[in-house]
Formats: structure tokens, sequence, C-alpha cells
């Protein structure tokens, strides 16, 4: 289940003879960052903020007569360039001793799959003003699909040193930046899809060529 | 110096038409560079000396020449990941193992190479980011066209076991006015071992008004990187303000935050500001009936000794018009509220057409005693017009 926030929520159910066990400590931890996990007893979730509020470990001493069950949940986040493995730690507490037990489990997890966005240079041309190289280039896109992250298209001027951006038009919300070579722009998640004109002042030579790249996340 | 040209370019782009269309009659390849599962990211956890092996695949379209190589990435202001166009390789991108160079690819048949990450032992826990790129040759154009190329990027990131430490540090906020308008420059830090993602609130509390609140969302930003967050405050009134940044990471927990007291232009917004009643617009100071068209950019006051022995001043003059002068930068200084001194920084024969950096400092008679100190900055000409002028740049509270 993937609600609104990208929470994906999972019954998870313990495979284990428990006879004994007074309470049991589960722990969740992510091999890779930009993966948030939380432990959540069964009807914690129904709590409105309570995924938000939780962490990766939940203690359950109230087992019940039907299988152990805990919710997880794991939402991944902008920082996450790719899937995960999670293990999962199990410790039994009895009589106010604590045991790890030998199940320990495993479960790989994959973030969404995202279409690869459709970004073209729909007009470039170069100029100068005195002695400054100056440029305009104009690119569209079209998101494939939904986004809750912010995403990238990477402008790159072989043959450039430094580069100023005079003037951004086009879709509200889309910002620049720039580095040596490049112009780095960011589109908002809620834009699906959209086109800018960028005017730029060079110097440290003349562009070469250029070309353009996007970059997509969660 | 490039603001200055870019003030110019913005200028003459009435006056000088564009040249040169860029565009090539021949369609561009559509290149690929994935794993040789299907991914654009190879990611992997692994502990020190550990050698991941994968495979690449290159595909295109149509049937092009390709470079392939590794190159290092970055983080760019406001976050992302990009790669590094020069310079030497640095670790992790020297980790890894492939035939680089020039590749033919043809429609329908993809190549294929092997490709080694080879982790040092010595390498320390946290996650490592380098990157593999094919780009496509320059077609032939016509004299004064830009020609398009095509690129593919195969992201690695290597997470090497041990203590994870997600952490980033904000350092003081400066406000910096580039062709695009007021902006909020912040410094960032990722000094942790894992990629972070800040994001936040940005609140704005005017001296006068109701505070704004605007919220922030960046890009991920590389462990080791350092870089920038910039904020437009093209819709901010004028005016003094103080600034409060309170960033975290979702994913981490990672928490930074700093606060600032700006002075926004007299031109900025349409609010409220304590320097627009008697903020001058260089514009209208045209003696010889020419505008001419000098700033004051970038002022900076910074306080030296506890307690305060003298305070450092730094400015830009940046006049985008006909040289001028004579002229004379003056700093106007006040203490709790009232004029306590007006002193000439420098004199100058003649500003020419350029951007000059300001450096001096100040003490006043007696030194620094008790109260708010506040510091404007006027360029004014040898008759006392006012040729340019800041609000309150700086404050110095020593109640």
């Amino acid at each position: 289940v993937a609600d609104a926030e990208g929470w994906d929520i999972r019954r998870c159910t313990v495979p284990l003879s428990l006879r004994g066990v007074d309470s049991l400590d589960i722990r969740a931890t992510s091999s890779d960052p930009g993966w948030r996990i939380v432990l959540l007893e069964p009807d914690d979730v129904r709590t409105p903020g309570l995924l938000n509020a939780s962490n990766n470990r939940t203690v359950i001493d109230d087992f019940g007569d039907g299988p152990l069950e805990f919710l997880l949940g794991a939402q991944v986040t902008c920082s996450a360039l790719g899937g995960t493995i999670l293990e999962f730690a199990l410790v039994g507490s009895s009589n106010g001793v604590s045991t790890p037990l030998e199940a320990v489990g495993t479960l790989s997890l994959e973030p969404p799959i995202l279409p690869a966005p459709s970004v073209v240079i729909t007009a470039a041309t170069i100029g100068s003003s005195g002695d400054i190289p100056t440029g305009s280039v104009a690119i569209t896109w079209e998101r494939g699909g939904p986004a809750t992250c912010p995403w990238q298209i990477t402008l790159a001027l072989a043959g450039v040193d430094a580069l100023e951006v005079i003037e951004l038009t086009g879709s509200e919300g889309v910002s620049a930046v720039t580095m040596p070579g490049v112009v780095v722009i960011t589109v908002p998640p809620a834009n699906p899809s959209g086109d800018i004109e960028l005017d730029l002042a060079f110097s440290g030579g003349t562009p070469t060529a250029v070309s353009v790249e996007a970059q997509v996340r969660p | 110096v490039i603001r200055l040209f870019a003030m110019m370019v913005l200028l003459a782009t009435s006056l000088l038409p564009l040249v040169g269309l860029a565009q090539s009659n021949e369609p561009l390849p559509r290149l690929e560079l994935e794993t040789a599962s299907g991914d654009t990211t190879l990611v992997a956890a692994v502990e020190p000396g550990d050698t991941i092996r994968d495979q690449v695949r290159l595909g295109s379209d149509r049937a092009t020449r390709v470079t392939l190589r590794a190159v290092n990435l970055t983080s760019p202001p406001n976050g992302g990941i990009v790669p590094v166009l020069s310079g030497p390789l640095t670790a992790p991108a020297t980790w890894l193992q492939l035939e680089t160079g020039e590749v033919e690819l043809t429609p329908g048949s993809d190549s294929t190479r092997s490709i080694q990450v080879a982790v040092p032992n010595s390498a320390a826990p946290g996650q490592y980011l380098a990157a593999v790129t094919i780009d496509s040759r320059p077609p032939v154009v016509a004299g004064g066209q830009l020609p398009q190329t095509a690129s593919a990027t195969l992201v690695i990131a290597i997470t090497v076991a041990g203590t994870q430490n997600p952490a980033f540090e904000l350092a003081d906020p400066a406000l910096e006015q580039p062709p695009t308008g007021p902006t909020l420059v912040i410094p960032i830090s990722n000094t942790g071992n894992l990629t972070v993602a800040p994001a936040g609130d940005l609140t704005i509390v005017p001296a006068s008004g109701s505070p704004i609140t605007l919220p922030l969302a960046f890009g991920p930003i590389i462990p080791g990187v350092t870089t920038t967050l910039e904020v437009p405050l093209n819709d901010v009134p004028a005016g003094e303000a103080k600034v409060q940044l309170t960033l975290s990471d979702v994913a981490t927990g990672a928490r930074g935050e700093t606060t600032a007291t700006i002075d926004l232009p007299a031109s900025n917004g349409e609010g409220p500001g304590v320097d627009v009643e008697d903020a001058t617009p260089s514009s209208a100071y045209a003696p010889d009936g020419e505008p001419v068209d000098v700033t004051i950019r970038n002022a900076h006051l910074t306080a030296e000794g506890v307690p305060v022995e003298f305070v450092t001043v730094s400015a830009d003059l940046v006049n985008i018009g006909e040289p001028v002068g004579p002229v004379s930068l003056v700093m106007d200084i006040s203490r709790d509220g009232a004029p306590t001194e007006s002193v000439t920084l420098v004199d100058f024969a003649s500003v020419p057409r350029a951007s000059l950096s300001l450096n001096t400092t100040y003490v006043p008679d007696g030194g620094f005693s008790s109260g708010l100190w506040t510091f404007r900055l006027r360029l004014v000409d040898a008759d006392g017009l006012v040729v340019a002028q800041t609000g309150t740049f700086a404050k110095l509270d020593l109640t």
C-alpha cells in the first residue's frame, strides 16, 4: 500500500515459536541511505502521524493467539539512488534476560520505476555582445510519470570555463544554477511538462557543443 | 567581472541580434548506458577490500561513435548530482576499472563492457559516488552554429559498511545581487558520510510586517561536498529582515540551521522597508543629461576583536555605463538611530566601466562604545550628489 506521502506499508509475520518469550524487540536496518524505515504494531498505522513519528524499531509484548505480526513502513526519499536491502534483528526477552534470536531476515526493496522524461533542446543560438560570447538555449520537457522529488536537467556546454544565467523565462518554479561548463536546472515535481529559455553569458571561451541530460529520482 | 559582463549582455540584447541557429538537420542519437540488469544506477553495499564486477551496456538508436569515460561527481548549488567535466579523477572514480575510449555503436546491436569497482582496504565507512558517461561526437555544422551532442550517465553508488554518520552544516547566509535578482546564498557542507537531501523552511521576519515562510526542498548533496543553497528573494519586501533557515534530511534526521540579518535593496518587492524612503536609484543621477549606471554591491562588514576593536568593510563598485568621476565612497554611521559621523572610505578620480572590489577598515574616535551601530554606503560626486547608495547594510549590536 502506498499512501500520499509515499509510505509503502507491509504486514510482516514472524514464523517463530515464541514459547517462553515475554517480549520481542525487532529492528530493521537499511543498507543504503535515502530509505526511511519504520516498524509499528499492527494497529498503529491507523493513528494519524504515527508513521512519521516512528523509527526502525518496535517491541512487541502482547503476542495474542495468532501468529506474531508487525507492520513495516518504507519511504524512499529524495536522496535515494536505488534499492536497498533491509536486515532484521530480533531479540527475545524472558524474565528480564535478552537473547538475540538466530532467525534473522532480509527484505529487498526497490524504488518506484520512473519512466525517463523527455528533454529536448528546441533551439540553441550563440551570439556576442562586444567581446563577450552569449547564447540562448530553449528546452522543452515532459516528465514520464508522477514525481515526489524535484528532478534535474543538466545542460553541458563544451569549451566554456564559466557561464552565467542572465535570464530564465518559462515554467513557474523552475530554477537554474551554474557550475563550470554546466547549467543545472531544477524542475519541481508538480510540473509534468514545460519549457524554458535561458539567456547565457560565457567567459573563458565560446561553446563548441551543447548537450542535455535528465536525471530523475523517486 | 562576469557579472559586469552579464549586465552588459543584458543591455545589449536588444541591440545585437543573436546569430547562428544551432540545430543540425541530423537527428541526435538516443543513447543508453545501463547496468546488465537495466538500471541507470549501479548500487552496491560492500566491505572494505571488496571488488564489484558487473557489465555496462551501451546502446544507441542510430549509428554513432561515442566516447566512454569515468568521471567524478559533485553536487551543484541547490543540490543534485552532476559530472565534473574537468580535472583529474579522484576517489572513488579512481576505483573504477573499465576500458574507456571511443566505441562504435549501431542500432539493435548493444555493446557491453566489463566494469570493476575495487574498493580499497582503507576505505572508510560511508557512501561514495562516481559515474561512467558516454558522449556522442559533435556533428559538423555550418560556421556560427552550435552543434548538439547526446550523452548518457551511469551513476555508481557504493556504500562501504560501517558506522553511518549523516550530517551537514550550514554557514552564515549572505545576500547577493545576481542579474536574476536578490538571492540568499547559504553555504552548506555535507560533513557526514551519507548523501543528504535537505528540506525545511526559510522564515523571513521583516522589521515591519508579517513573517514570511518559504518551504524549501533541495537535491542530494554528496558526502564531502561543499556547495551553496540559493534562494531567490524577488517577492520579499525591501528592507531589513531577519532570516532563519532550518533544514533536515528526512531519511536520516540530520539537521542544520542558521540565521542572519539581511537588508534587501529598495527596488525589491513592494512592501515597506527601512530604506525605501531615502534610497536613490542610481539611474536618477544624470549630471550631463546622460544617466550613469553605478551600483554598490555585496557590501559587507566584519567586526574584529572581542570586544570589537575595529570593523572591516568590503563592497563591490560596479559601473556598467560610462566612466564617472571624481567621486567618493562615503560610509554613514549611526549609533542607536542617531547619525554619528560620515567618513570617506576612498576617493576616485574616475570610476571606469568595470567592477572594483574595495576593502578597508573603520574605527570611530574613542572606539566602539555600547549601542546599536548601523552602517550605510554612499557614492557621491564632487558636488555631493548621490551617484549610488545602499540601505543599512550592516548592524553591530553592542548593547
